[in-house]
């Protein structure tokens, strides 16, 4: 036996050794762990919000004699691998702080995790309402938006506008659920009514022809939509040859015409109404600084992912400056987080005691003609909007 | 009466070999527990239940011949039930594992009875279709949660032993129980006759009929104590997690145990252990510093199947040879 | 009796390939079956192995009709078979392969948790049968590295280690150089004292040194039945089959 163990020793001494590599604690150093894809299908989204977030960081020499570092976690968009980088992170690394992640599912496998260990979390995108209602806590805060926060004024502003009716569409998961019932909600709360709806199944969906004929012959005076990614460029292309836009309002949630879509959607999305907490023609310093930096930095126009993550990292500073550099007490760290109020690209952000979700401006807009690719026209914009935190108690 | 069929290659069958290299996986698994901290052992538990759900696919790809493309679906079987037995049934989850156990084996036996006939590339599509179905259900269903899983499920209560399960160093000594328990069945399984027919049905089915043999019996056995073992293995992953979400049961989760067992080299049950833990060690150091990981370990993958036929289980054989061969002239 | 064939008919499409069969097997009877290429001898041999179903007629096995049962349940029956082509388990070494076939024999194959490898009275057994087929310096060999000859030693041996009731062998000696043939005749020749056998062979010299007695196949019906010396001496054999093969 123990000949044998001999003979494989070698196996047996290295196997073990390459966990216990321990990251020494520089005092000097703020980590900040990100839990975001950089790999998989939300690639883009990662990379987004991580180049703005080291955007802010940049633009903030030091604090207080402090360095930022960001450590990347690579989720995959996968729950399970998320959990294992949290916990990497958390224990491993040593992070102050976690930034992440992109999909709500992520978020609520990492969740106890995070709360267990203390540890704060600032959630740039991620949108299930539970976040910060039933499952909130206050190392969790959302810098983001909630589904309910982007979709429910859109219900009341389009009630407000006469549509009485209209028609609902979206992805059959979680969030295009929970999209869809807080424009009802609201839209039904101001009077109008739902003719139908549509679920189709999430990401798979390529061919919206049969959809596209029962929407029409539903009569609605408007359509509300919600897609992202490839379906997004998908839907519109379709619905504009289809010629859906002669017959009804195409509206629905401004994902729908993310500026990452827009060269590839072109003119097919004129005319879309959206909301969204940002659009790029917000005219303020905030905004046109952010734009031309971005622009310098990595050649391309931000879209809201990377506005959420350059806030983010604009939180992180103002709550490190507050407590003049010393983020030991991780208590006090997640809440000064929560006691921050900063005026971002997208207008003037402060968090909900309530909940730790974000208060912020939602933009409805337009999609208008541009020079060379379509933009996106604010036509109104709703102030300091609130989620409704029900069920959260902090 | 000709056949043409492609069939399943295992490594050698060799017992010995098979049990000195579970050896020395499980004292390094230990050394790692007990050196390791808060991540590590954590590591090593997820490293355990996967190398479980590996050994449930080496099972069916080496002793039934059959590989499926679906068997995550298994996986999703006993994560899903155990949620449910804990979280609404109020089950304790040690009790809520051996029924999900359970529920795994009759649904394997259900869907074998009616796939196991079809033979090579017929039985992966419609595995790969039954667990995207499940998928789609799982994805949608709001009982288990749709997209965003399910969140909060506790580790069994042992806590009048004294023992707390939810140190990450008991739960990884857990995880670790199971693991050799599953390995020593399935070893035990393998060494039997039952396990013998089943590795000579996979290399030649006709002429196990011309003897006698219960080709169909014994697939649907095989498959149905596969899909046992895979439930296990997810009874153990939401454990671990305290979260399931429908992630778990994509067929790309199949398709990575796949690839861990033809590292670890196919039929050697330690085999699949150590790719497993190969694998995903890499798969973790490499996501840490380049986003292209996936590339440089399908570029792996690709160099293991064209030069390194049975797997690292291949290679530790010959090394062992080499070593012996030494001995004896000295 | 141990099989009797009853006015069996046999036709793929429109062809027909078996016209009428009667065959009687006996006990301890070693009984060949010849014929020029296409007369319908693989046919017969797959209809009473049980691949093949046939369209009319009967298969009575021990009294019993078999007629609908297939290849598997005829094997636990005792009707057993080796293979034209050389079909064992590659991977499966010479030893294992034959307490594998025992395991059949002894119906343990349902057993999970014993061990088959270790078990001492299964292992003697499987020694002495490869003893008898003369494969006592291959027991541990891999049975793909065997050479073609030994292949079919070890096909014989897989098929006696079920202690069939009634061997069908599939021309033994097909592709097998002068010595190997020379083995393999002595090894049935051997086992044909204590089995009863049925040979489909194409090569006469092999049949007429086992069969004790010889059925001829032409066209799907049997023209000739009779000892070997009879068909030695018959005209009609001689024309249809012996005449065709020396041109």
């Amino acid at each position: 036996m123990i000949s044998f163990l001999f003979r494989y020793f070698k196996l047996l001494i290295t196997l073990p050794f390459l966990f216990c590599v321990a990251n020494a604690n520089d005092k000097n150093i703020i980590k900040i762990g990100t839990l975001l894809p950089y790999s998989g299908v939300y690639t883009v989204l990662g990379e987004e919000i991580t180049n703005a977030m080291k955007l802010a960081f940049e633009e903030q020499e030091d604090i207080f004699d402090k360095k930022i570092e960001v450590i990347r976690g690579d989720t995959e968009v996968k729950p399970n691998i998320a959990l294992q980088k949290a916990r990497k992170l958390i224990s491993s690394d040593k992070v102050d702080i976690l930034v992440g992640p992109v999909s709500s599912s992520v978020a609520l496998a990492i969740r106890d995790v995070v709360v267990q260990t203390k540890t704060p979390l600032i959630i740039p995108n991620a949108g299930a309402n539970v976040l910060t209602r039933e499952k909130c806590s206050k190392f969790i805060t959302r810098i983001s938006f909630s589904n309910h926060q982007i979709n429910a004024p859109m219900g009341t502003w389009m009630a407000n506008q006469g549509i009485k009716t209209a028609f609902l569409l979206a992805p059959d998961y979680a969030a295009g659920k929970e999209m869809m019932s807080a424009f009802r909600d609201n839209f039904e709360a101001g009077g109008g009514s739902i003719l139908g709806e549509e679920y189709t199944p999430f990401r798979k969906t390529k061919d919206f022809g049969p959809y596209l004929a029962r929407i029409k012959n539903s009569g609605a005076e408007a359509l509300y939509v919600f897609y992202a990614g490839g379906e997004a460029i998908n839907f519109i292309k379709q619905a504009h040859s289809f010629g859906l836009g002669d017959i009804m309002k195409i509206t629905g949630a401004g994902w729908t015409t993310s500026p990452l879509f827009l060269p590839a959607q072109k003119d097919a999305a004129l005319g879309f109404i959206g909301s969204l907490n940002y659009v790029p023609s917000i005219d303020s310093v905030e905004n046109n600084n952010f734009k031309k930096a971005y622009i310098d930095k990595y050649d391309r126009v931000p879209s809201e992912f990377a506005v959420q993550g350059y806030d983010t990292g604009k939180v992180i500073i103002e709550a490190v400056k507050s407590l003049s550099g010393d983020i030991s007490n991780k208590e006090k760290l997640a809440s000064a987080i929560n006691n921050i109020s900063v005026t971002g690209p997208r207008g003037p952000l402060t968090i909900d005691k309530k909940s730790n979700n974000v208060i912020q401006n939602i933009y409805i807009f337009e999609v208008v003609s541009g020079d060379n690719i379509p933009e996106l026209k604010i036509l109104d914009t709703i102030q300091a909007v609130k989620d409704p935190g029900s069920g959260c108690n902090l | 009466m000709d056949y043409m069929e492609d069939k399943m290659k295992a490594v050698n069958y060799n017992p010995r070999l098979r049990l000195h290299l579970f050896i020395v996986l499980v004292v390094s698994a230990l050394i790692s527990i007990f050196f390791g901290g808060y991540f590590t052992r954590f590591f090593i538990a997820e490293i355990a239940i996967l190398s479980i759900f590996a050994m449930s696919l080496d099972f069916l790809a080496a002793r039934g011949g059959l590989v499926s493309l679906g068997h995550a679906m298994f996986l999703g079987i006993g994560a899903y039930s155990t949620t449910i037995f804990i979280l609404n049934l109020g089950i304790s989850p040690f009790i809520a594992t051996i029924l999900s156990l359970l529920i795994g084996c009759f649904i394997g036996l259900l869907i074998s009875y009616f796939i196991v006939v079809l033979n090579g590339i017929f039985f992966i599509m419609v595995t790969l279709a039954l667990g995207e179905m499940f998928h789609a259900w799982v994805f949608t269903s709001e009982l288990l949660g749709g997209s965003d899983g399910i969140s909060g499920i506790i580790r069994p209560d042992i806590s009048f032993m004294g023992i707390d399960m939810n140190d990450p160093f008991i739960f990884a000594i857990y995880s670790l129980l199971w693991m050799s328990l599953i390995y020593f069945i399935l070893s035990r399984i393998t060494d039997s006759p039952l396990g013998r027919n089943l590795d000579a049905l996979r290399q030649n089915h006709m002429r196990l009929s011309a003897i006698g043999g219960y080709a169909k019996v014994y697939k649907i056995i095989a498959f149905t104590i596969s899909s046992g073992v895979a439930s296990i293995a997810g009874s153990l992953y939401v454990q671990l997690n305290g979260f399931i979400s429908p992630e778990l049961t994509h067929w790309t989760v199949s398709g990575e145990g796949l690839i861990m067992i033809i590292v670890g080299g196919i039929g050697s049950i330690s085999g699949a252990i150590l790719g497993a833990s190969v694998v995903y060690i890499l798969q973790h150091e490499l996501s840490n510093f380049i986003s292209w990981w996936m590339l440089i370990v399908g570029l792996l993958f690709i160099l293991v199947v064209l030069f390194m036929q049975d797997g690292l289980w291949g290679l530790i054989e010959k090394l062992r040879l080499r070593l012996l061969k030494g001995k004896n002239k000295i | 009796m141990i099989l009797e064939l009853k006015k069996l008919s046999k036709s793929f499409g429109s062809i027909k390939v078996l016209k009428n069969i009667n065959l009687k097997i006996d006990n301890n009877e070693c009984v060949g079956i010849i014929g020029p290429n296409g007369a319908g001898k693989s046919t017969l041999f797959n209809v009473i192995a049980g691949h093949l179903k046939h369209d009319i007629g009967d298969v009575i096995y021990k009294n019993i009709n078999i007629n609908n049962k297939s290849n598997e349940q005829r094997a636990r029956f005792g009707i057993v078979q080796s293979f034209q082509k050389n079909s064992m388990f590659p991977e499966m070494t010479v030893l294992e392969s034959i307490m594998l076939a025992i395991s059949h024999r002894l119906n343990i194959t349902f057993q999970l948790f014993t061990n088959l490898n270790s078990n001492i009275r299964i292992l003697n057994e499987a020694f002495e049968i490869i003893k008898n087929i003369g494969l006592d310096k291959y027991s541990n060999s891999r049975s793909d590295a065997l050479s073609y000859g030994l292949q079919r030693q070890l096909e014989i041996g897989i098929a006696i280690a079920c202690s069939p009731t009634l061997l069908l062998l599939d021309e033994p000696t097909a592709g097998m150089s002068p010595l190997e043939t020379k083995n393999i005749i002595r090894l049935i020749k051997n086992l044909s004292k204590n089995y009863t056998i049925v040979i489909v062979e194409h090569d006469m010299e092999v049949i007429y040194n086992l069969a004790h007695r010889i059925y001829v196949l032409d066209r799907g019906k049997i023209i000739f039945n009779g000892e070997s010396e009879e068909i030695k001496n018959s005209k009609l054999v001689q024309d249809k089959y012996l005449g065709i093969e020396n041109v």
